[in-house]
């Protein structure tokens, strides 16, 4: 009887944690078959501004010369950047300088709102985010 | 290509397979073993490489690898049978748990590549510290900034180095893809030691939802579990130190929690097993690797990282910790990851169970000392907790399973006797004492083949640790 009832507790478990993740991918919303971008796609319903470095920053590494330093925000969280979003641009560019915002760096990776410091300029303006240069 | 660097890592560890404790698993396990043995010289080779100031290439890691594996594989020829002597006999009859586990371990694979369960720390340090060793052919920690945690273990980064040398870029996906391979190794190990079906569904089921609620893929904790589940898995059912020995040094080579993990072996084993010799025997190659790393951590000047525990202790902030940590710990599930082993320890023998029950609740509590070293840790809690309360909820597993195994099962059952926690069904018939070590042996029988007698010169010798022992009992 008992072994009945261990085999009855860890299938009815199983059943219960299949059913809870199936759940709880479709609370991180669609689309569901498709190859996603980033690894960050789909990590929560709406996505993190993460996705949108590591989107920008594979662009700007084709586009800031190499070598530079560069460093990404959300200009909207001046002056306390959460530092995630240049680290994760670290290892999206590799052959770049990436440094923390407070370093003054020649390019500023922005994304979600406009980057409005006058010591920068826009030099592009991506669908992922916008570019800018340190002016000279 | 990426992910590809991931599955050569069992044909480096294939040494392992000379041991007779991996010997005795089945295929999945031997594998997972390998996988784990794998992993550990890759990090070794490439740390000596940088210690030589030898700078990485593919070529130079290919080369020495692929010795390595040439010389794993023929070390391991003689015992390569498809048929192993482990318990594929008892578990033709269990399709359905089988079938179970394999659709838990396709749904976790679709939420790994569908980006639902992405740790965020892959992207933060993890996969940029990686990206930063394979620039610079080595382990470089000089100038890193002290948000990508330069003192933290080595190993996984490491390993993300190996797949980029490899395959000449950083693959994201082939990083979060590689807990698939740690998962399915946990499960394959509870199994493959336990010879435990249930155990091991309710282990694919219970870490398959938690990795995802705790977004844990491509971050250290699903290489964490994997290494945690090889050592408390080889003491609990098949005692094989070596094994024991691989999976703490693999643990302290990953995270920092890792080396608290050992702690709590060291302590429980002690409490339960008293041998001391035999606890310094199986710490001995984890404490040596980490008392070089953090010799290595100091000399470059980053040991503050590792203060951390000398800091004051904010014992007012103990109500408010335990309440978040409990909230973090139920997984938006009511806390059902721990009652069900739980209900299953109570039910079983729990003194079967004491030593991974002891690691459960020394790593448990080792979390909530770390966390009150703030005077307000919740939002800590609140994002690291999910992650760091795998390793007590692995060793709870285990336990669940521990309380349920048994022995003799393991290997002889008397005829007439309940093969319990063996998987065989009740009241079928045993095969008969010969069958049984003919099956330990890894001979395919039909139940009850009636040959005993004439086939009794064909067992092959030496048994099992556990199978002459066993043996004797029932022909006495």
């Amino acid at each position: 009887l008992r072994d009945r009832a261990r085999t009855a507790i860890v299938w009815v478990a199983a059943v219960i944690f299949a059913a809870a993740l199936i759940h709880r991918f479709h609370r991180l919303g669609g689309p569901y078959f498709t190859m996603p971008e980033t690894v960050q796609d789909h990590v929560a319903p709406a996505p993190y501004p993460s996705r949108d470095v590591i989107l920008l920053a594979r662009r700007a590494a084709e586009i800031v010369p190499r070598g530079a330093t560069v460093t990404a925000i959300e200009p909207s969280q001046a002056p306390n950047y959460d530092v995630t979003l240049w680290l994760t641009a670290v290892g999206m560019m590799p052959r770049h300088r990436v440094v923390p915002p407070e370093a003054h760096p020649e390019y500023v990776l922005a994304v979600r709102t406009p980057f409005t410091n006058p010591s920068y300029h826009l030099i592009t303006a991506l669908p992922e985010g916008r570019i800018y240069e340190a002016n000279r | 290509m990426a992910f590809a660097a991931y599955l050569l890592l069992p044909l480096i560890g294939l040494a392992v397979w000379r041991l007779e404790s991996v010997r005795r698993l089945d295929l999945p396990a031997r594998i997972a073993v390998a996988f784990a043995a794998g992993a550990l010289i890759t990090g070794a080779v490439m740390t000596l490489m940088s210690i030589a100031h030898l700078r990485w290439s593919r070529t130079a890691l290919v080369v020495i690898l692929a010795v390595i594996a040439l010389i794993g594989v023929r070390a391991s020829r003689p015992h390569w049978p498809g048929v192993s002597p482990g318990h594929v006999g008892r578990r033709a009859g269990r399709p359905a748990v089988a079938a179970g586990t394999a659709a838990l371990l396709i749904l976790t694979l679709y939420g790994l590549l569908d980006a639902r369960e992405s740790c965020g720390d892959l992207h933060f340090f993890w996969g940029p510290k990686a990206v930063r060793f394979f620039r610079e052919g080595g382990i470089s920690l000089a100038s890193m900034s002290e948000r990508m945690n330069p003192g933290y273990p080595p190993l996984l980064p490491l390993l993300y180095a190996w797949s980029h040398t490899l395959a000449r870029q950083f693959s994201w996906f082939a990083a979060v893809a590689s807990t698939a391979l740690f998962l399915f190794g946990s499960v394959a190990i509870v199994r493959g030691t336990s010879g435990d079906d249930r155990g091991a569904l309710l282990m694919a089921a219970t870490l398959s939802y938690t990795f995802a609620v705790a977004f844990a893929a491509g971050g250290g904790e699903p290489p964490l579990v994997f290494f945690e589940t090889l050592a408390i898995a080889a003491m609990t059912f098949i005692d094989a130190p070596v094994l024991v020995a691989m999976g703490l040094a693999g643990a302290a080579m990953l995270k920092i929690e890792g080396a608290t993990f050992v702690i709590a072996v060291v302590i429980a084993d002690l409490l339960v097993r008293r041998n001391l010799k035999r606890t310094l025997l199986i710490a001995a190659p984890a404490a040596a690797l980490l008392a070089a790393w953090l010799g290595f951590v100091k000399y470059t000047g980053l040991f503050e990282l590792y203060r951390g525990a000398g800091m004051p202790v904010y014992f007012a902030a103990l109500p408010a910790t335990l309440l978040t940590i409990a909230k973090a710990a139920s997984y938006d599930l009511w806390g059902l990851p721990w009652i069900v082993p739980i209900v299953l320890v109570a039910l079983g023998k729990v003194r079967r169970a004491m030593l991974p029950l002891a690691i459960a609740v020394l790593t448990f509590g080792a979390a909530i000392f770390f966390y009150i070293h703030l005077p307000d840790p919740t939002w800590w809690i609140l994002s690291s907790a999910p992650r760091v309360l795998l390793t007590p909820l692995t060793a709870l597993l285990i336990a669940a399973v521990a309380a349920w195994y048994s022995p003799a099962a393991h290997g002889v059952v008397p005829e007439g006797e309940k093969a319990e926690g063996s998987g065989r069904e009740v009241r079928r018939h045993s095969g008969g004492v010969v069958d049984q070590v003919r099956r330990l042996q890894g001979d395919r029988l039909p139940e009850g083949s009636g040959a005993e007698l004439q086939r009794l010169p064909q067992v092959r010798l030496p048994l099992p640790p556990l199978g002459p022992r066993a043996l004797r009992a029932p022909l006495r």
